[in-house]
C-alpha cells in the first residue's frame, strides 16, 4: 500500500515554496469583534457569546449576557443568524435578575470571495441586525457593522466599526461601538492577540466605556472559539467575553 | 538558507538559460502494476523554469459521485472550476497545506472555482460523498502532458536547457525523475519507468472525522 505522505515527500520537483497556510484558527479571531470570515455555502453553525461587563460607570453596574443562535450560509457571501439573548443585570437597586432580553435576526455579507487566497489580504464584511425587546414589546434595536481585515503572513489585523440604536416608548439610545484587534497565528489551530472594544454614547442615557485586552482563539474540528479579557480604560472595570461556534 | 530561497535561486538560475527556440521531449513511461491495480492517468511534467498559466480554467466535473478526471495538472496561478453534474448536492474541499479550500455545497448545474497560486500536490474530496477523491498537481509551468494508453508522451516547446522530467500517477509508489538536456530545435528521447501499487484513498471529512456510515439499516440484520 502506498503512503500518500511518502508520495508527497518524493515529489521533490514540487517542493513547497514557502507556502502559507490558508486554514485559520477560529472563524473569528476575536471575542468582542466580528470577523470577516464566512461559513462555507449551505453550512450551518451554532454560535454562542457569553460576556461580562463589570462595574460599569459610577453606579458600578454589572451584567452577564448570553447570545445564542444558528448561523446559516445562504450563499457563498451571505450569512443569516437568528438569535435569542438573555442577560443578568445588577444595577445595585435590589432588582438584579436573569431574563431573556431580545430576539432577532441579522445578516452578514462578505464582499470578497469566501476563499482567503482568492479574496486577497484585504477583506470587508457588512452586518445588519434587528432585534426585538422581549419585555418591552414596543421597543426594538437596530445594529450595523462595517468590518475590514488585513492578513499578512501570520498576522491578522481587523477593524470593526459598529453602531446600535434602540427605539421604544421608554428607550432612545444610540451608541457607536468601535473596535480593533490584531492576532498572530501560533500554530495552525491557535492564535494569540489583543483587541479593543467599547461603547460610546451618541444619544441617550448611559455610560461611555472602552476596554483593551489579550485574546486567544482556537479551532479544533467543528469547533472554533475566541476569548478575551478586556481591561477597562474608562467607564468599566473589566469585560471578559467568550465567543464560540460549532459547525453542524 | 531556507528551502524557499534555495528554490527561488534555482528558478532564477534556470530562467537565465532559457532560449526562445524550444525543443521537444518525447518518450514512453513504462508502468509496472501490481496485480489488480487499475490503469490510471499518467502525468509527465518538466520542472526547472516558471511560466504563466493558461488563460482558460481547467475543469474537474462531479458526475456519478466521481471527480472526472481524477488526476489534473495546472500551472501555478491557474484556475480550476468544479461543476456539479449530479442531481444532488456536492461539496469540494481540500485540506492540503499547500492550498486548503472549501467550496461549500451546491446543486446540479452550478459551478464554483478556485485559483491555485502556488505549486503543490492537493488531495481533493467531497465532504458529502466519501468515495469522491481527486489529485490536483500545481506545476511551475505549462510543460506537462498526460501519457496515452501506451505510455507515450510528447512535450513540445520546452526551452533549451537542463531540466528535470517527472512521471507521476495516483497509484505510483514514487514519482520517477530523470534529468534531461533539451536542445533548441531538436527532440530528446527518454524513457521513464513507474511502479504502481494498490492505494487506499480513504480519508476523513473536512472536520477531521470519519464519514458517517451511510449503509442503510436492514431489519433483522
Amino acid at each position: 500500500m502506498i503512503s500518500p505522505t511518502g508520495v508527497r515527500l518524493a515529489l521533490v520537483g514540487l517542493a513547497v515554496v514557502g507556502m502559507t497556510q490558508t486554514a485559520d484558527a477560529g472563524r473569528t479571531h476575536f471575542a468582542w469583534l466580528y470577523g470577516t470570515d464566512i461559513i462555507p455555502e449551505r453550512g450551518t453553525e451554532l454560535e454562542t457569546w457569553i460576556l461580562e461587563e463589570n462595574n460599569e460607570g459610577d453606579r458600578k453596574v454589572s451584567e452577564t449576557a448570553f447570545w445564542w443562535g444558528p448561523v446559516v450560509a445562504l450563499t457563498p457571501h451571505l450569512e443569516l443568524a437568528i438569535s435569542i439573548e438573555a442577560e443578568y443585570k445588577d444595577e445595585k437597586d435590589g432588582n438584579a435578575a436573569v431574563h431573556f432580553s431580545k430576539w432577532g435576526g441579522e445578516v452578514r455579507y462578505r464582499l470578497q470571495s469566501p476563499d482567503p487566497v482568492d479574496a486577497g489580504p484585504f477583506v470587508t464584511k457588512f452586518r445588519a441586525g434587528a432585534k426585538r425587546r422581549i419585555e418591552d414589546r414596543a421597543a426594538y434595536q437596530l445594529e450595523a457593522d462595517v468590518i475590514a481585515s488585513y492578513e499578512a503572513g501570520r498576522v491578522f489585523a481587523l477593524v470593526d466599526l459598529g453602531t446600535v440604536t434602540e427605539r421604544g416608548p421608554d428607550a432612545k439610545e444610540t451608541q457607536l461601538r468601535p473596535g480593533a484587534g490584531i492576532s498572530v497565528r501560533a500554530t495552525k489551530e491557535l492564535r494569540f492577540g489583543a483587541e479593543g472594544y467599547g461603547e460610546l454614547l451618541v444619544e441617550g442615557d448611559g455610560t461611555n466605556w472602552y476596554v483593551v485586552g489579550p485574546t486567544v482563539s482556537l479551532t479544533s474540528g467543528r469547533f472554533w472559539g475566541a476569548a478575551s479579557y478586556g481591561i477597562g480604560l474608562f467607564g468599566m472595570r473589566d469585560a471578559p467575553r467568550v465567543t464560540f461556534g460549532v459547525a453542524l | 538558507m531556507t528551502l524557499a530561497l534555495r528554490i527561488a535561486i534555482a528558478f532564477a538560475l534556470t530562467t537565465t538559460v532559457v532560449r526562445a527556440d524550444g525543443g521537444v521531449i518525447r518518450g514512453t513511461v513504462k508502468v509496472e502494476r501490481a496485480q489488480g491495480v487499475p490503469a490510471g492517468a499518467i502525468l509527465v511534467y518538466v520542472v526547472g523554469f516558471p511560466e504563466k498559466p493558461a488563460s482558460h480554467a481547467v475543469v474537474i466535473k462531479q458526475v456519478g459521485k466521481k471527480f472526472i478526471p481524477d488526476l489534473v495538472a495546472i500551472t501555478a496561478g491557474g484556475t480550476v472550476t468544479f461543476p456539479n453534474g449530479d442531481p444532488f448536492l456536492h461539496n469540494v474541499f481540500s485540506q492540503t497545506t499547500a492550498r486548503s479550500f472549501d467550496l461549500g455545497s451546491y446543486p446540479q448545474g452550478e459551478t464554483r472555482s478556485r485559483t491555485f497560486p502556488r505549486q503543490g500536490v492537493l488531495d481533493v474530496y467531497c465532504n458529502i460523498h466519501p468515495e469522491m477523491n481527486a489529485t490536483l498537481v500545481v506545476l511551475p509551468n505549462t510543460k506537462f502532458v498526460m501519457a496515452d494508453a501506451n505510455g507515450a508522451f510528447e512535450i513540445k516547446d520546452v526551452p533549451a536547457g537542463s531540466w528535470s522530467v517527472f512521471a507521476y500517477s495516483r497509484r505510483a509508489r514514487q514519482p520517477t525523475k530523470l534529468e534531461v538536456t533539451v536542445t533548441a530545435g531538436a527532440a530528446t528521447e527518454i524513457e521513464l519507468s513507474l511502479q504502481e501499487a494498490q492505494r487506499d484513498f480513504k480519508h476523513k471529512n473536512k472536520y477531521g472525522e470519519a464519514y458517517r456510515d451511510t449503509t442503510i439499516y436492514a431489519p433483522g440484520t
